[in-house]
């Protein structure tokens, strides 16, 4: 494919990759439900960060903020949210935000798709746990 | 193994810290490069270091070019932790002083590979570091008794008369000698003999303090160099050994032996300018006169006899071929083995 633009997903692609994120705690239920919470807890600022860099058409600031949030996300391997950070950061890298606000605003789409179903999957593993007892 | 992980994304380091924990690593972590540094800084830091590239304070570049910076050992294996994966990026990270590279998100089993690879390069260096150190060691004492060479304790002797000059202070050399070595050797055997130089040196060494040092100048003779001290107070030192050794029999597999030694001492003031040999053929020649006037004892050079071997051109080594030609026992080292 010669496209540069990213492949637009599905919308009922799963927002994560479950599979991965669960071998990448090895299997350790408190383990992803602390990262859940601190993901969670740490997300708005990271997004206010975004979205204050591409209002203020500040490359630099766009290029640091959407790498915070690439890596603190990608720990999630939740591929959609990772790749339109990734297009705002390469954005911000090179000093030309042309497109800036419709990224960001795909991109707060995919974390609000994103939210629930990490919530969901931290009370499922609960309830696994649960009934492993 | 102690591993630090440095890194501000509080979900990376929480995973990282639990995969480290889990495989037996003791984890310290760190949150912004400032931190990191300070720790890696300090004595008994990890030696291995998992460090975000992006990081408020000092991000990993800086910490790798800090740590490179200090060619102390030993060594900081760097693996630089980053979302940033395009070559340049690579380049210039390992540029910076990394050793590796692992991209974020990373995979559990290529961090546990990579781990091993910067245990694998830290064991051999600390492996390179002991044998330097073993050889070291070897190169600088006698294996016997463990005390100095001959050379070393030469060299030693030499620096300390130069800080004894620089400082205007006073200086003393005694040079020991075990009385009739040979007899102990030829009547309880070899390993009697070594029995009994180890016991000489140890009880010598107690009489030492940290900065005096003591070395096996030849067979069963040693030379001891004691910084600050005058005549008087070398001379007091003489007669402790002597007193040390000759007041109490040294046990060996071959039963208890009677073991004396002779002693003698030469001192500089500091304020006149020696060289080493002087003072070594002054103390040499002390300990001449204590074998003539009976062993066991101790003989002070007078200040002029030191001025006087400074004077003198003769080899450095005078005592050996005077004294054995003095000592009946001694001098039989030279004939064949079947004279006696």
């Amino acid at each position: 494919m010669a496209s540069v633009e990213a492949p637009e997903r599905a919308p009922d692609e799963e927002p994560f990759d479950v599979e991965a994120l669960l071998s990448r705690v090895d299997g350790d239920t408190e383990l992803l439900r602390y990262i859940v919470e601190l993901f969670l807890e740490e997300l708005p600022r990271l997004l206010s960060e975004v979205r204050a860099a591409v209002a203020h058409q500040d490359s630099h600031a766009l290029d640091r903020a959407a790498h915070t949030l690439r890596g603190s996300v990608g720990n999630f391997h939740a591929g959609a949210v990772v790749e339109l950070a990734l297009r705002l950061e390469t954005m911000g890298r090179d000093g030309s935000l042309t497109g800036a606000k419709e990224t960001l605003a795909k991109l707060e789409h995919e974390v609000e798709r994103l939210k629930p179903a990490l919530i969901a999957l931290g009370k499922e593993q609960l309830i696994y746990e649960g009934l492993d007892r | 193994m102690k591993v630090l992980i440095a890194d501000d994304d509080p979900i990376s380091c929480r995973i990282l810290e639990s995969k480290l924990i889990h495989w037996g690593y003791e984890v310290i972590v760190c949150s912004d490069g400032l931190g990191a540094w300070d720790v890696l800084r300090t004595e008994g830091a990890p030696q291995l270091a998992i460090i975000d590239w992006m990081m408020p304070g000092m991000d990993g570049l800086e910490i790798c070019r800090v740590v490179r910076e200090q060619t102390s050992a030993p060594y900081t294996y760097i693996l630089l932790l980053t979302a940033k994966d395009r070559k340049e990026d690579i380049l210039t990270g390992l540029g910076a002083g990394a050793d590796d590279f692992l991209s974020k998100p990373f995979d559990s089993h290529e961090l546990d590979v990579r781990l091993r690879i910067g245990r694998r390069i830290l064991d051999l260096e600390s492996g390179l570091l002991r044998s330097r150190e073993a050889l070291r060691l070897q190169a600088t004492h006698d294996p016997l008794t463990g005390v100095w060479n001959r050379g070393a304790a030469i060299q030693s002797f030499e620096t300390e008369l130069h800080r004894s000059h620089r400082e205007g202070k006073p200086i003393a050399l005694i040079m020991a000698d075990i009385d009739h070595f040979k007899l102990v050797n030829d009547t309880y055997g070899h390993l009697a003999g070594d029995a009994a130089l180890r016991e000489v040196c140890r009880r010598m060494r107690r009489l030492m303090r940290n900065y005096d040092t003591i070395g096996r100048y030849g067979g069963e003779e040693f030379l001891i160099v004691l910084p600050g001290c005058d005549a008087a107070e070398a001379q007091h030192i003489a007669e402790r050994i002597r007193e040390k050794i000759g007041g109490h029999r040294v046990n060996t597999l071959e039963g208890k032996i009677d073991v004396t030694i002779s002693l003698g001492v030469a001192s500089g003031d500091g304020i006149q300018k020696l060289d080493a040999n002087a003072l070594i053929r002054a103390a040499d020649a002390a300990l001449y006169r204590s074998k003539r006037n009976g062993r066991n004892r101790v003989t002070v050079a007078t200040p002029a006899e030191v001025r006087r071997s400074g004077m003198t051109t003769i080899p450095s080594e005078p005592i050996s071929a005077l004294e054995l030609a003095d000592d009946p026992l001694r001098s039989r080292q030279n004939e064949s083995p079947t004279a006696i």
